[in-house]
């Protein structure tokens, strides 16, 4: 059972190029067989935070043009034997794609694959409905942040639209010492408002941005908790159950912290 | 030679008998610098006419006319009044012709030269070079750096700092080596083909 799967968020710079290339490889670690589309057109990311950047030859222009096979296009990554790469073209613009091209495309590679991923652009234009329109499930990211929410909420009733009902929301960047002191915006709300349910939460984490600037996948980095929220998501895409990570809760010595302070009181 | 006239839809600049394209790109900065206070801030619609430039030309004098313009919001008309024929001889004029670039080639920009390509500046990552002879970057050249696209593989690739994600040179690739950082200060180099594959020489 294939599936595609477009990862967007309205919204700019909220992490969705991170994800992909996260959730990519941490269904890659489990084994499956897994094919990331760039689909940002003249912004091209994908293969930069992949360290795959050297790497490309051919792109899905290229591929649409038929210029070019999709096999030599294909870029395989350096890590995973099973994680495929098909890169934007940066020299072209979005309108070098239709979205009958980008079904086609994504009908053409999905008995190859378990898992084709789409890198959405930001925005709600021309690229964001082609990578729509390969699409049979959503994964919508968002932050705590109301702009953010509110670009979600528009981006699900456009997929609603496009006929991408199946939905899963991810939130991103949540600091757990913000949560701890009650100064994040509740994710019960976030839930609420979009009316969608959470695949999962990434807390956020330096290493996750140190890992994209080496081009390395976070998940292979096993201490961090922005790692171990990667692979449990990939875990609920393949229908696991998984619990959530509980951020904000306090550690040990926090609470041991807490006890001495109250012991000092009375 | 080159004249201005406004009317309801924007400017219309119209290049005749220009003796070269580097004349043009004097004047073009001449006329168009006086005016550039004048422009400031507004949004101007540019319909770049010549009876003597081919199409790629015509887009360097384009990216000349926003460097000009710069503060104010340049779009450009394409104009659809080119006549095929005249076409054909630019573009076999051209086969010999080399490119001289101005300033930094940015990501997702090309610059392509039918002849040798000469990069006055640098080259960032994200950009590609694509000359039918050789390529010659006077600052650091990244990005995809193709010479010989015709088939020429006595192309070289030469910068004062060396510093590609690939270099092709007809119908060799070959890419830079994962984890390598790039040179430290400037050292000129250049690579070409030697028993089949790309060699990177330091002069």
């Amino acid at each position: 059972m294939s599936e595609v799967i477009v990862v967007t968020s309205g919204k700019g710079g909220v992490g969705k190029t991170t994800t992909t290339a996260n959730i990519g490889a941490a269904l890659a670690c489990q084994k499956k067989r897994v094919l990331l589309i760039d689909t940002d057109i003249g912004l091209r990311n994908l293969d930069l935070i992949m360290g795959l950047e050297n790497r490309v030859v051919f792109n899905l222009v290229d591929v649409i043009e038929e210029s070019c096979g999709l096999k030599s296009a294909l870029v395989r990554d350096k890590r995973f034997d099973t994680l495929y790469l098909l890169p934007a073209a940066q020299t072209k613009d979005k309108d070098a794609v239709t979205q009958t091209q980008m079904k086609q495309l994504c009908d053409s590679v999905r008995e190859s694959y378990d898992y084709v991923i789409l890198d959405c652009p930001a925005g709600i234009e021309q690229g964001f409905k082609n990578a729509a329109a390969g699409a049979d499930k959503a994964i919508v990211v968002t932050t705590p942040e109301v702009s953010a929410v509110r670009d979600a909420d528009k981006i699900i009733g456009m997929l609603n639209a496009y006929g991408v009902t199946r939905q899963r929301l991810l939130v991103n960047r949540v600091r757990p010492d913000m949560v701890r002191r009650g100064d994040m915006i509740n994710l019960q709300d976030v839930t609420d408002i979009l009316g969608i349910d959470l695949i999962g939460v990434v807390p956020d984490d330096e290493s996750v941005i140190v890992c994209a600037n080496r081009g390395e996948p976070i998940v292979l980095r096993t201490k961090s908790l922005a790692s171990l929220a990667y692979q449990n998501i990939a875990r609920r895409i393949m229908g696991e159950e998984v619990p959530f990570l509980e951020l904000g809760r306090e550690g040990f010595f926090g609470k041991l912290k807490h006890l001495f302070v109250r012991e000092g009181v009375s | 030679m080159i004249t201005l006239k406004g009317s309801k839809d924007g400017i219309t600049i119209y290049i005749e008998e220009a003796a070269s394209l580097e004349a043009a790109r004097e004047e073009l900065a001449q006329k168009l610098g006086e005016a550039k206070a004048f422009f400031r801030d507004a949004k101007v619609v540019i319909r770049l006419e010549s009876d003597c430039f081919s199409a790629f030309q015509l887009y360097l004098l384009q990216m000349e006319i926003t460097n000009i313009l710069e503060g104010a919001s340049v779009s450009f008309i394409q104009s659809e009044a080119e006549s095929l024929p005249k076409e054909t001889v630019q573009e076999k004029e051209m086969a010999t012709e080399d490119v001289w670039y101005r300033g930094t080639v940015r990501s997702g920009q090309v610059v392509t030269a039918q002849g040798n390509l000469v990069i006055l500046g640098d080259a960032n990552p994200g950009c590609e070079l694509r000359a039918g002879g050789s390529i010659v970057v006077t600052g650091t050249a990244r990005g995809v750096l193709c010479a010989g696209i015709h088939g020429d593989r006595s192309a070289v690739v030469s910068a004062a700092r060396l510093a590609p994600s690939q270099i092709r040179i007809a119908d060799v690739i070959s890419r830079r080596p994962d984890g390598e950082g790039e040179p430290e200060g400037f050292r000129p180099e250049f690579a070409e083909i030697r028993e089949g594959s790309i060699c990177i020489i330091t002069k």
